[in-house]
């Protein structure tokens, strides 16, 4: 699990260090302050190895990888000069370092300006668009760091664009696998079935089909239709497709099934309150907090929602009893370009949100 | 724009065996300059006082009772408290006013401000932090409502409270805050269509002497957020 995040010149954020993760983690804030990018910048790092992370969280903003002045995106301020450092220590003692610089073109490696030139070479100038280079070092217990490094490049073949992933080291096999999953603010069920298809595999789909019916009591079961569709017996001739039932329940199920497949991992959900009816809140909660337990995974989201936070509150106290130090509030502010976090324990956020006072 | 205590709207939320309720509207911080209260009765006291005063954009703030330096220390983290260009405090001296300004020094510290010299003053900084410790910067002990009933003590009801006070003399067991159980009396004393009956309805009701020289300590300090 994380306990603590350094980001530094990445999307709109120039310096950030949030510290004492919990096991449940959310965040809140004005719009544009920075949340996002935080749950980005936690999602390469669980696997800072994967080439295609970088690909996915500009996939989940829509912005196309195809178009190679998209990579500057990632640039805060999209000065490409100044590398991207992402960094993260875990509980278990291993620190991870992610930088992102922009591929250098090779054409212009053979460049060298003598005594004599007056051609002044600018950096940017060196600088392609055509992809970035991620680096990624570790040091663990024993304080060995090594390096690895990725890199991208667009490609224009005859067929149209198509990303080109370089990687110069295999990845070492004594690194200890990151599960994670990221649900973002706009996301769609179809991964739904097939993770669902795994939990059926395994026997625990008995939760699922319980929390389904708090949702919606109309549902009598669960099961998986062809191509992985995710299908709801609710009494009528034939069953209803996940995607025809309320958005509640899509949501709610997306999250019982990401924590049953990441394991040991972590799971992030950009804007958690999205498509629930304030009285699902609660549920959603209740779920997160019974599965994430017992699976062992690490929740980080974010929210505008008081009724969120209620929510979250009132059901911390009801299922984690004496556990409710597991859960982190962080409020990021965001002034011109200096960012600040506000860290509410359990006992400020319980205060705050008994005596009324805005957290968010 | 006049000065306002934010009231809450309760929705549902409470937890299943109703020990807590939340569902509280967030009360954003919206105004630079802020009176910090403690109580609902204080605060109740202050919006009448300020308007008396004509004193306004002032937001009162009403934190604690129990744990009132804990609230205090935790308002700095709310947003834009940060914005505020003065933030008047002030709470009851109790059996020790020495002690409470001593332990109130600690938690604005802890707020990240200096502390004022004295009670009744401000530390003149950037925001402009004041402590007013009740009754009055010149007493040992006690609480607003000690300071309230001073500016009736010449009023024909207060009577009331003198024999009233002289009776529980007598008794083997009396009321155990003996300025609240004086409130009540002089209170319930007074006319009016319904019963104020705690210090703050009292307030509004019009029944404390706003005009009294008694509280020429608390306008000096509260005339600062004008």
């Amino acid at each position: 699990m994380f306990k603590n995040l350094k980001i530094e010149n990445f999307r709109g954020i120039t310096d950030l260090e949030v510290n004492d993760f919990r096991q449940f983690n959310l965040f809140v804030g004005k719009n544009n302050a920075g949340k996002s990018t935080i749950l980005e910048a936690i999602f390469l790092l669980i696997n800072p190895s994967n080439p295609e992370l970088p690909i996915k969280i500009n996939d989940m903003r829509n912005i196309s990888a195809f178009k190679p002045e998209n990579w500057d995106l990632f640039f805060h301020n999209l000065k490409k000069e100044i590398d991207i450092k992402l960094s993260c220590e875990l509980t278990n003692s291993e620190i991870r370092y992610l930088k992102i610089k922009p591929l250098m073109d090779s054409s212009f490696d053979s460049i060298v300006p003598n005594e004599n030139s007056i051609v002044k070479i600018e950096t940017n100038n060196l600088i392609s668009h055509e992809g970035i280079e991620l680096i990624y070092a570790y040091q663990s217990k024993n304080h060995r760091v090594n390096e690895q490094v990725s890199s991208f490049r667009l490609n224009q073949t005859p067929k149209g664009p198509e990303i080109k992933i370089n990687t110069k080291h295999t990845v070492p096999s004594y690194l200890k696998k990151l599960n994670g999953i990221y649900i973002h603010s706009g996301f769609v069920s179809e991964a739904i079935g097939k993770r669902f298809g795994k939990i059926v595999e395994n026997n625990n789909e008995d939760r699922i089909i319980k929390v389904s019916k708090k949702v919606d009591p109309l549902i009598q079961n669960l099961k998986l239709g062809p191509d992985n569709t995710l299908l709801c017996d609710v009494g009528l001739k034939r069953s209803l497709p996940l995607n025809v039932m309320g958005g509640g329940l899509i949501k709610i199920l997306s999250v019982i099934v990401a924590i049953s497949e990441v394991e040991n991992g972590i799971l992030i959900i950009d804007e958690i309150e999205n498509g629930l009816h304030i009285s699902l809140q609660e549920i959603l909660w209740k779920t997160i907090f019974e599965t994430a337990k017992e699976y062992n995974v690490q929740i980080f989201a974010t929210t505008h929602s008081s009724e969120c936070l209620d929510a979250l509150m009132i059901t911390a106290y009801d299922i984690c009893n004496e556990n409710v130090e597991d859960i982190r509030l962080y409020r990021i502010e965001k002034d011109l370009d200096r960012f600040k976090i506000i860290n509410y324990d359990h006992d400020m956020l319980y205060t705050s949100l008994e005596k009324g006072w805005e957290v968010r | 724009m006049g000065s306002e205590i934010m009231s809450n709207i309760n929705c549902n939320f409470q937890d299943r065996n109703g020990r807590k309720k939340f569902g509280k509207k967030p009360q954003p911080i919206v105004k630079k300059k802020l009176l910090i209260g403690e109580g609902k009765d204080e605060c109740n006291f202050f919006w009448v006082l300020l308007d008396y005063l004509k004193i306004d954009d002032v937001q009162i703030i009403e934190i604690g009772g129990n744990d009132f330096k804990k609230q205090l220390v935790y308002q700095k983290d709310r947003p834009d408290f940060d914005k505020a260009d003065i933030i008047a405090i002030t709470c009851d001296g109790d059996s020790n006013s020495h002690s409470k300004f001593q332990s109130m020094e600690h938690a604005i510290r802890k707020m990240g401000f200096n502390p004022p010299e004295k009670n009744g003053e401000y530390n003149n900084e950037n925001p402009n932090v004041g402590l007013y410790i009740f009754p009055t910067p010149d007493d040992n002990s006690g609480m607003l409502e000690d300071l309230c009933l001073q500016t009736v003590e010449t009023h024909e009801s207060f009577q009331c409270v003198t024999t009233f006070s002289e009776t529980i003399e007598n008794l083997s067991e009396g009321p155990r805050n003996l300025s609240k159980a004086y409130v009540q009396v002089y209170l319930a004393s007074r006319p009016g269509r319904s019963l104020a009956k705690d210090l703050g309805t009292g307030a509004k009701q019009g029944h404390w002497n706003l005009d009294s020289d008694s509280l020429d300590g608390l306008k000096f300090f509260l005339n600062v957020l004008k």
